[in-house]
This record gives C-alpha cells, sequence and structure tokens, in this order.
C-alpha cells in the first residue's frame, strides 16, 4: 500500500518535471514551465485578483448547484419509486438527456441574457439531469427486502422513511451530489467563457489575449483542483457519513 | 401499460410546450408546431445537412482515437497496480477539469480548424472510456484467469481467450460513455471556434423566432439518440452472454 502511494506522488512529481522541462524547451507563446505558472498564481494572490474571481466563481457554482439539487433529488426520487411518474418523463428525459448541454446556450441567452443569471442557468442544465438519473436509478434499486422487512414488523410510516428508506437511499443521493458538483463546476467555467467573460474564466481569457500561457495553464491548473477538491470533500463526507457501505 | 403511460407522458410535454409558446410568442419559446415546420425545412436544406455531417466526421475520428488511447491504457491500469499507481493520479485529475478551461490554450496549440475539434473531443472523452475499462478490468475473476494459468494458457491466450471476453461488454459500455461526451464536446468546441452545429446554433440564436434553434436541438437531439441506441444495439449483437447493454446508463 505504501508502495503505490509512494509511486503516485512520484508520477505527480515526475509529472511536475516533465510540464517544467517542456515548458523551458518551448517558446514562451505556446507552452509555459510550471514554475512560471506558480509564480503568476502568486502574483494574482498578493494582488487578491485570483481569490476574488475564485470567490465569484464558487458562488456561481453554489447558486446553480442547490438549485438543480433541490429539484433533481426530489423528481428523481419520485421517478425511481413511482411507477407512472418513471413512466411518463422516461421519454422526455432520455430525448433531453441526449441534447449536449452546451448546445442549450444560445437558447439560455435569449432568455436570461449574459450575465449572472444566464451563467446559473448553464450550472443548472450541466448538472440536472446527471443527478436526475442517477437517483432515479438508485431510488429504483432500493432493496425490496429491507422495505419488506420494515413493514413485516409494521414500522409506522414515519418510522419506514426515517430508519430505511433514508439511510439506503443516502448511498446514490451523495453518488448523485457528487457526480452532480463536478459537472457544476464544469458548467461555470463553461459559462463565464461562453458569455459575457467573468470571474476564472476572465482572468483565463485575459491571459490567452496576452498570449500569457503561464497564467492560462496556472488557470487551468486552478478549475482542475477546485473540481478535484469539491470531489474528494464529497467523498469525505461520504465516508464519515456512510460508515456502514464500506469497510 | 407501459406504452400508453410513455405516449400520454410525450403528449401532455408537447401540449404544455404548445400552451407556453403561444402564450410568449416564437421570440422566446416556440411552440412545437412551428418548430416541426422549421424541422421539415432543415430536413430539406442540402446546405445545412452537409454541415451536420461535416461536423459530425472530428467527433468520429476523435472518439476513435479515444478509444484507441482510453482502452488499453485502461486495461493495463486495471490489471498491473504499478502502472496504475502511476496513471491514476493524472486520469482523476483531469476527468473533473472542464474541457472547456482547456480550450483557449487549445486554441494558440492547434488553431482552430478541423483538428482543434478532434483534439477537444480526443481531451474530453478519453478519461471516461480509461476510467470505464479501469473499472470492469479490476473486477475480473481472479479465478478464471487461476483456471487459465492451471491448463498453461500462456500470457497472450489468457489475455485473448479470458480476458477479452470478459471485457468485452465493458468496453462498449466504456465506449458508449465516450460516445456521449464526444457528442458533447463537439458541440462545445463548435460554439467556441463559431463552426459546424455550434456556428448553426449560434446563427440561430440572431434569428428573432427560436423555431429554428430549437429545429436544430431537436436534430441534436436525434443525432445523440441514434449514436446511444446504434452502439446498444451493436453490443447486444457482438456480446449476446451480456444482456442489458442496452439499458440507458448514466455516464
Amino acid at each position: 500500500m505504501i508502495g503505490t502511494r509512494f509511486i503516485a506522488v512520484l508520477s505527480v512529481v515526475a509529472g511536475l518535471a516533465v510540464w517544467e522541462l517542456i515548458g523551458r524547451l518551448s517558446p514562451p507563446v505556446l507552452f509555459s514551465p510550471a514554475s512560471a505558472a506558480f509564480s503568476y498564481l502568486w502574483h494574482q494572490t498578493v494582488t487578491m485578483a485570483l481569490p476574488v474571481a475564485i470567490g465569484g466563481s464558487l458562488a456561481t457554482l453554489a447558486a446553480g448547484f442547490a438549485l438543480s439539487a433541490v429539484v433533481a433529488l426530489p423528481v428523481g426520487f419520485a421517478m425511481g419509486r413511482v411507477y407512472w411518474v418513471r413512466e411518463m418523463l422516461h421519454p422526455i428525459l432520455t430525448g433531453i438527456y441526449a441534447i449536449p448541454p452546451a448546445a442549450f446556450i444560445p437558447f439560455l441567452i435569449v432568455w436570461f441574457g449574459l450575465f449572472a443569471h444566464s451563467r446559473i442557468a448553464i450550472v443548472v442544465i450541466m448538472c440536472f439531469f446527471e443527478m436526475l438519473t442517477i437517483t432515479a436509478t438508485g431510488a429504483a434499486t432500493i432493496d425490496r427486502r429491507l422495505l419488506d422487512v420494515a413493514r413485516s414488523f409494521s414500522a409506522p410510516r414515519v418510522r419506514m422513511i426515517g430508519s430505511v428508506l433514508i439511510p439506503a437511499s443516502l448511498p446514490f443521493l451523495s453518488t448523485a451530489l457528487r457526480i452532480g458538483l463536478v459537472r457544476a463546476v464544469a458548467g461555470v467555467i463553461t459559462a463565464e467563457l461562453l458569455l459575457s467573460p467573468a470571474n476564472l474564466g476572465k482572468l483565463l481569457l485575459d491571459s490567452a489575449a496576452r498570449f500569457n500561457t503561464a497564467g492560462m495553464l496556472a488557470i487551468i491548473a486552478t478549475v482542475a483542483l477546485i473540481g478535484l477538491a469539491v470531489q474528494q470533500m464529497l467523498l469525505w463526507v461520504e465516508r464519515r457519513v456512510l460508515r456502514w457501505e464500506r469497510p | 401499460m407501459t406504452l400508453l403511460l410513455r405516449l400520454t407522458g410525450v403528449a401532455l410535454f408537447l401540449l404544455i410546450w404548445e400552451i407556453a409558446g403561444r402564450h410568449w410568442g416564437d421570440s422566446l419559446l416556440a411552440p412545437p408546431s412551428s418548430v416541426a415546420v422549421e424541422l421539415v425545412a432543415l430536413a430539406g436544406d442540402a446546405a445545412a445537412l452537409t454541415t451536420i455531417w461535416v461536423s459530425l466526421a472530428p467527433a468520429l475520428v476523435g472518439f476513435v482515437i479515444a478509444c484507441c488511447i482510453g482502452m488499453p491504457l485502461g486495461a493495463l491500469m486495471g490489471r498491473s497496480p504499478v502502472w496504475n499507481a502511476l496513471i491514476h493520479p493524472w486520469v482523476s485529475l483531469f476527468v473533473v477539469t472542464s474541457v472547456a478551461a482547456i480550450v483557449p490554450i487549445l486554441i494558440l496549440l492547434v488553431g482552430t480548424g478541423w483538428w482543434f475539434v478532434v483534439a477537444v473531443v480526443v481531451l474530453s472523452s478519453v478519461w471516461y472510456v480509461t476510467l470505464t475499462t479501469y473499472q470492469s478490468a479490476v473486477r475480473i475473476d481472479r479465478r478464471w484467469l487461476d483456471v487459465g494459468r492451471s491448463f498453461g494458457a500462456s500470457r497472450l491466450q489468457a489475455f485473448r481467450t479470458i480476458m477479452l471476453p470478459a471485457l468485452f461488454p465493458y468496453l462498449l459500455a466504456g465506449a458508449r460513455i465516450g460516445l456521449v461526451h464526444a457528442i458533447r464536446s463537439m458541440v462545445l468546441a463548435q460554439l467556441f471556434i463559431v463552426s459546424g452545429i455550434g456556428g448553426m446554433l449560434n446563427e440561430a440564436s440572431m434569428d428573432i423566432s427560436t423555431a429554428r434553434m430549437l429545429a436544430l436541438l431537436v436534430a441534436i437531439m436525434g443525432i445523440g439518440l441514434l449514436a446511444n441506441h446504434g452502439l446498444g444495439r451493436l453490443a447486444d449483437g457482438l456480446a449476446p452472454w451480456q444482456t442489458g447493454g442496452s439499458a440507458s446508463t448514466p455516464p
């Protein structure tokens, strides 16, 4: 176990070294070394530009993700547990799910304009259907025997929901939230680049306009780390809450 | 009964859309009746069909490249802990990175031509193909490989007769997830450089009526459904020992 972890760390270090090497060898207009990207990040942090941009992006993320989850989880649950809801919604959702979320962007611009509202709408579209499908699939596959046992012992409805249905649903609900959140991060950066540039997207496009590849790589790395961080955070919460799921 | 409910669902959806469309008017939400007219016009428009076809080509090329890289990589990661430890951190970093963030630097590196779309498609779908293949390769029953070894199968034989049949349905599942992401990122890439389907969407959004834009969305939906369904059929035909391949799997 220590061996594989050591290799993983080694791999990350080696990757950074390769990045540095390629960056030093190639002209700065095309690619920059890791050290240049770090110094850009440091500079932007000192001038407060980066923290403000990250804050703005995270606010959009939170708003869109919360709106999406509040609708997607109950509807997904209803789809998984109630036969006629599932069958009525299934064809429509399969159809809408087949449309790439980005294709909605011109339509959303017509409705919500180019600024904050539209950005939130894009985040909602990007993560809504993912969370809906996962919740519906999960709710449909809750072990019947668990519910039957509770019914055999004539558990009251409240008790049944509180001590059987909710614990049985937590694993797939947390999966839905985690995957939805990663999609939402992608939605935020897409919106900030394709609409009027804002926050992290603006920093990225400003760097692009100046052929500042160090800045671009630094922002890409920041976006990647934000995605990884939100995912790890939810995984950590999952492991704490769902002790019975995994050893 | 199921069919009846499904048809009712679709009919209700179209009815609500029609009423809402009439209420808000064409400029905000064109009702299905006018979208259908646009769709017929689109189907008769040879130039538009050519554009759609031409813009699908880089998505397919990118998808094939992603499969050629992702499947062997995933199988390697699944069977070798050392390679897994080396590669996994990078794959899990890139799979959460939005491909949109990489677009600006890709434009600098490869320009905005045909290969730009291919690059975006590869960079967004290869990680999903890799991870799906990896997850199934990890779960191959050890005992099957042990039986092979007991009977003196060579490494190549074990790979060809045990690993491949066991992996096959999952390879197709990975391919499907990859294809979904390939089509998504194709549209995203074309929106950035305003060409192909993305360009058509952009142009349609300049219209006062939203009918053409919604017709394009329906057309894209048709392409997505067709691609997904086609791969599902292929899975059932090629690997009949594994059923359920055509169930709609969320990525």
